[in-house]
């Protein structure tokens, strides 16, 4: 046949008559999506992904389909193909039911791979877990004994019985490798030359130092404390948090090249003026360590202490003289290791006082249980309004009682004091532990909200001052470590970007498609698997622990580790790095909500031997009927039903087990999206490279 | 009290206080050394002006609705330490400071309200003590979350 001549995005072709445009513009590596389109077989033009603008043509074409004429001028990537493309993925992403990764990570503040490092534990490979979950979070031994664990929040598991001991699961990982001898120490890139400031050495700084030296970057880490761990070390007790952990993991941080600078405070000994003269950046870490005043009469009488003052005292050994009877007032974590410490200094009576009610403590539920087992009294809906001294050096504390009031406007129900409810309690000393605010007083120049904390992009770290970046509790207010640390790794990549001369556009967004929280999940999803009692974190009697500050949870067995991580559910999907509707979901910025309507049901078949058939996600290309038709002659598969209700099912009313290894295998291959999958194929691990952003494009 | 003869005197004595309130937003925003301190005083300002402007289109015949149901008093106002303006002023501070300054408002058109023998100029009295009361709740509010976090 005669060549033709035409053109693509400007650029002349030619090719033989006959050719689609689709087959044209690959040859030229022009991209264009496509689902239902098989080079095995005829075009089929049903997922219109691949459609392309003709000049002249009101409408677009399918370009699978569609031949190529002489003089046609084809426009593939205008903004009108962009949105026509985004709305077939649309489409096809409202009836697909499933999710890409797995709720766990995805709640992760740091985003850990958890399905990934829980299935290696499971196999018994520690050492690759760990190097799985220090991709994301370098701190896992530290973490793993005081993370909130918002990750368990939305396990699946819970839809069986309980969610997976993810956070001690982490834990185990950490221990064991480093009990081996062998730390793991990740690759770093070839140095850049550059220098980095990191101030403050607690979640958040340790982070961003730990990924900004693998980056080929040099820092300094300047902190006021005389060790490294900000918070964690000062202001949790070592009963749950023994420093030995702490030294362990910012030693790796130190052998990866991170010099460490204490006793130097911002403001005092350096200069944010200074830091941005002599480095290339600066990431701030500062944290929220200035304790919230309780505002009441009498607040700084003798005996009233801060409950991070207080923990920090403890911390560093001081000889602290605690009284018989303490009165801790707060609801969060602080409160309650402040009173848990309390008990081991000797104290008797500790009560805490909190102003809402028990559900409303934002403190750990198992600390709070924890603190009641050592014999911590709690005293919900009460608050201080006035603190005087006694004669004899003991605190006289008015209390009120409180109520819920009706809720307001936003729906929440404030706590109102009762009519007549002030009385009077006696206790030796009053710690406030209300919360912290944060002090960036001495950050002069760098745009403050008016919490005073710093101004910064949440995604990115940077500040309203170019070089200078910032992360944690000093930007969100007081929040938990997991979440420091994940605002210090994608900090370091942004500052990364920066010094690179890159735009600086910090992670990329990762493209998820999900079954909702919890609550809005099919239980379906929960058949199958058999109830397995989550593992049991063993502790240390109670009335041995408040004798001193030993650990309190002493770690899991190894076969209680392997018994636990096998109960993951697995969530998310083995086709994630493979999936096109994820890719092209990422390349045109599709939302999965747009066309929000009737979806299919989750249905999975895992009766074959070899696959898993998760018909949830399948999004009807065709392309395993027509393989099954064209290619391999037989009818191992077909629709049935039509419309939306419409299936991929085994022909002539077999089931899924009936049909033959070889021929499915086949199927599996070209099946688009993780709708048909290989069971031997692992969990997968996301491979994002976040310092590359641009979306993957599979052909 | 015969200072109060009539319902549009006691409104040109609220209209002068929610002017007082401006004034003193504007003042300790030009004061304090926090760029979104002083926004945020800036917008107390704002809210005060809108307080004024209600009250003037009282004045020129609308009607002043008192809350249909007690506003909830959280009595945060009561039992906080006092705190003065000053430049180096914390979010909390200024929550504070702002009302501790409705509930004066308030006790004041209450005290003026229980001297008071005309209905209408009591029931307006009342009505602004209210709108004081709320403006309390308000600030209160904010307070309250605040502390949430602890």
């Amino acid at each position: 046949m005669e060549p033709i001549t035409f053109t693509i995005d400007g650029k002349k072709v030619t090719v033989a008559a006959g050719t689609t445009i689709l087959e044209a513009a690959r040859r030229q590596e022009i991209f264009i999506p496509t689902f239902c389109h098989n080079e095995k077989l005829k075009p089929f033009a049903s997922c219109f992904v691949c459609v392309v603008e003709i000049e002249g043509r009101p409408g677009l074409v399918p370009s699978c389909s569609t031949k190529a004429a002489a003089g046609m001028r084809v426009v593939t990537a205008s903004e009108r193909v962009r949105r026509a493309r985004r709305a077939c993925v649309e489409l096809l992403l409202s009836d697909h039911e499933g999710d890409c990764l797995g709720p766990c990570m995805t709640t992760c503040p740091a985003g850990i791979d958890i399905p990934g490092f829980v299935k290696h534990l499971a196999e018994g490979n520690d050492r690759a877990a760990l190097e799985l979950i220090k991709r994301n979070m370098p701190l896992p031994a530290l973490l793993g004994r005081i993370c909130t664990r918002p990750c368990e929040g939305e396990c699946r598991r819970q839809l069986v019985e309980e969610p997976v001991a993810i956070c001690q699961l982490h834990r185990f990982a950490a221990d064991r490798v480093a009990a081996s001898g062998t730390e793991y120490i990740p690759r770093k890139a070839p140095s850049s030359g550059k220098r980095v400031a990191v101030v403050g050495a607690g979640p958040a700084g340790l982070a961003a130092a730990y990924y900004l030296q693998i980056l080929g970057h040099s820092c300094t880490v300047f902190d006021c404390h005389e060790k490294a761990g900000g918070m964690t070390r000062y202001g949790i007790p070592s009963y749950r948090l023994p420093r030995d952990v702490i030294e362990r993991e910012v030693a790796v941080i130190e052998e990866l090249g991170a010099r460490f600078c204490f006793h130097t405070r911002l403001g005092h000994d350096i200069t944010l003026d200074g830091l941005c003269a002599a480095f290339d950046a600066v990431f701030l870490g500062l944290g929220a360590q200035s304790a919230k005043p309780m505002s009441i009469r009498g607040e700084n009488t003798e005996g009233v202490l801060s409950g991070i003052g207080f923990l920090a005292a403890s911390s560093r050994d001081e000889k602290m003289k605690i009284g018989r009877r303490v009165m801790v007032v707060g609801g969060g974590n602080t409160a309650i290791d402040a009173a848990r410490t309390a008990l081991r200094l000797g104290a008797e009576e500790v009560s805490i006082l909190y102003r809402r009610t028990r559900a409303e403590m934002p403190a750990w539920q198992e600390e709070v249980h924890a603190a009641e087992k050592e014999g911590v009294r709690l005293d919900i809906l009460a608050a201080p309004v006035a603190i005087a001294r006694e004669a004899d050096g003991a605190l006289q504390v008015t209390c009120i009682r409180m109520e819920l009031g009706e809720p307001d406007a936003s729906g929440r129900r404030r706590p109102v004091p009762q009519e007549g409810s002030e009385h009077l309690r006696v206790v030796d000393n009053v710690i406030a532990a209300i919360g912290q605010d944060v002090d960036a007083a001495d950050c002069p120049g760098l745009k403050l909200t008016k919490w005073q904390t710093i101004d910064a992009d949440l995604h990115k770290g940077t500040t309203s001052v170019d070089k200078i970046f910032a992360g944690g509790d000093c930007v969100t207010g007081a929040d938990i470590a997991v979440a420091a640390v994940g605002a210090g790794r994608r900090a370091a990549v942004a500052i990364d970007q920066f010094l690179r001369g890159e735009q600086v556009i910090g992670e990329p967004g990762i493209y998820n498609h999900t079954m909702g929280k919890i609550r809005e999940v099919d239980p379906k999803v929960a058949e199958g698997f058999e109830k397995v009692r989550r593992a049991v974190m063993p502790e240390l009697p109670a009335g041995e622990r408040i004798a001193g500050f030993s650990e309190v949870e002493t770690g899991f067995s190894e076969e209680a580790v392997r018994r636990e991580a096998a109960r993951c559910m697995e969530c998310g999907c083995r086709d994630v790095n493979e999936c096109r509707l994820r890719a092209y979901a990422a390349e045109f910025g599709a939302d999965q909500f747009r066309y929000r309507g009737l979806k299919r049901s989750y249905e999975r078949d895992d009766s074959h031997g070899l696959v898993i058939y998760d018909a949830h996600k399948c999004i009807q290309c065709g392309n395993c009927v027509r393989i099954s038709e064209e290619v391999l002659g037989t009818c191992a598969v077909g629709f049935s039903g039509r419309g939306i209700g419409a299936r991929v099912k085994p022909a002539l009313g077999r089931r899924l087990v009936e049909v033959d290894g070889r021929q499915i295998e086949q199927l599996v291959e070209n099946c688009p999206v993780g709708a048909l999958i290989r069971k031997d194929d692992a969990v997968a691990a996301l491979e994002v490279d976040f310092h590359r952003p641009e979306p993957r494009r599979p052909k | 009290m015969s200072r109060w003869n009539s319902v549009d005197e006691v409104l040109d004595f609220a209209i002068a206080r929610e002017q007082e309130a401006v004034d003193f937003y504007l003042e300790l925003a030009a004061q304090v050394a926090s760029p979104a301190l002083r926004e945020m005083l800036q917008d107390f300002a704002e809210e005060e002006r809108g307080h004024k402007e209600k009250l003037l289109g009282v004045k020129a015949g609308n009607k002043l609705r008192g809350a249909d149901a007690a506003v909830t008093d959280l009595k945060m106002a009561d039992y906080l330490v006092d705190v003065a303006p000053r430049p180096q002023m914390s979010l909390a501070e200024i929550l504070i400071l702002a009302m501790k300054r409705e509930k004066a408002a308030f006790s004041l058109y209450t005290r003026l309200a229980s001297m008071i023998s005309d209905p209408d100029v009591r029931k307006l009295f009342l009505a602004l003590a209210q709108e004081e009361a709320k403006h309390k709740l308000r600030f209160e509010i904010e307070y309250d979350e605040y502390l949430t976090e602890g």
